[in-house]
């Protein structure tokens, strides 16, 4: 309960409890102050230093990179990667027929909107806004941008070595 | 969405980075992951995709990336120590570092892999619920289990009390005296 509530994660009123018995528990307020110290150290402990802001920076300009070349190639490449993964959930979770009528929508847009707008009000309204999220996000997920060549290996920043 | 990405990654490509090199042991390995998961974020992004909370997204598709590429690794928790070598600045002091790493050697030695997971998700500043999101538990499972691992770390600092140079008495000292100072 202590933790919870020194890492600020207790509802309001459960706070003020705790809040109110700190007032008047010294052994309570002592402990609260020992885990604090202790919490500090622990976690700088598990948390490594972080990497130094040139070499985070290269990233970012990497990144921009990739993000460009993808967007290039976006339509063509890897739309249809994201459609063949989806057309695998699509069966999996609501069988071929119903699948084959979503996809035939998704091909039907004409404003250039993305796959999972045109879905989107499909999957919440049968699956729920959670399980549809999820299903999106399984999607992404699977797709493996690795072998693209936006993400080339000669792309990539690699860090500076050590020492 | 290209500004919105490059928002993104400066917010939190440094925890990001810090938690893959802590999971994957690698840093250069890291790198390439949070690469790839950002391009992920930029791909569904650009077909409408909506997210509540970016961070935890892109937490949990880092997580699970990771963990698909360890999973023919037989390396879990040892790897954790080397990704701390090699992400380090190299500014600290070698005593402090050394002893850093024991203390991670020994906490990882302690705790099962779901709670050290949970605390090197806490330790990059998430949120129960987050955590809760990215590991697919519920939010009062993290808040026990995160209260496990402190229980846990606290008792193997009592018994290493008395014998100073262990990994964990240093920093438990300093708690003891730092707390002897605020009270």
């Amino acid at each position: 309960m202590l933790l919870a509530y020194q890492d600020g994660e207790l509802t309001e009123r459960r706070a003020r409890k705790v809040s109110q018995h700190l007032d008047r528990c010294l052994q309570c307020r002592l402990e609260l102050d020992c885990l604090k110290i202790e919490a500090q150290h622990f976690m700088a402990a598990v948390a490594p230093p972080l990497l130094e802001a040139p070499r985070l920076a290269g990233g970012l300009e990497s990144l921009l990179g990739k993000v460009h070349k993808l967007q290039a190639a976006h339509r063509e490449e890897v739309q249809p990667r994201i459609q063949e993964h989806l057309a695998f959930q699509l069966k999996t979770f609501f069988g071929p027929r119903a699948a084959a009528l979503i996809e035939d929508r998704i091909a039907a847009r004409e404003d250039g909107s993305g796959v999972f707008s045109a879905v989107e009000p499909l999957f919440s309204a049968f699956l729920g806004q959670k399980a549809a999220d999820l299903l999106a996000s399984e999607v992404v997920e699977g797709l493996d941008l690795s072998d693209h060549p936006a993400s080339k290996p000669e792309a990539v920043q690699r860090p500076l070595p050590v020492g | 969405m290209e500004h919105e990405v490059a928002a993104l990654y400066t917010s939190h490509a440094p925890s990001l980075l810090r938690y893959a090199s802590t999971l994957a042991g690698d840093s250069s390995g890291g790198q390439d992951a949070i690469q790839e998961i950002f391009l992920r974020y930029f791909v569904a992004r650009t077909e409408g995709q909506q997210f509540d909370n970016p961070k935890a997204w892109l937490f949990r598709v880092l997580r699970n990336h990771l963990l698909d590429n360890l999973k023919s690794s037989r390396v879990k928790n040892e790897v954790a120590m080397e990704g701390i070598d090699d992400s380090s600045d190299g500014q600290n002091d070698p005593e402090l570092h050394y002893h850093r790493i024991e203390m991670v050697r020994t906490i990882s030695s302690l705790l099962a892999p779901r709670e050290l997971e949970c605390v090197r998700l806490r330790a990059e500043g998430l949120r129960y619920e987050e955590i809760a999101e990215i590991l697919d538990l519920r939010q009062g499972t993290v808040g026990a289990t995160l209260a496990r691992a402190h229980k846990k770390v606290r008792r193997a600092m009592d018994r290493e009390d008395d014998v100073k140079d262990t990994p964990i008495a240093p920093a438990h000292a300093m708690a003891r005296e730092e707390n002897s100072y605020s009270s």
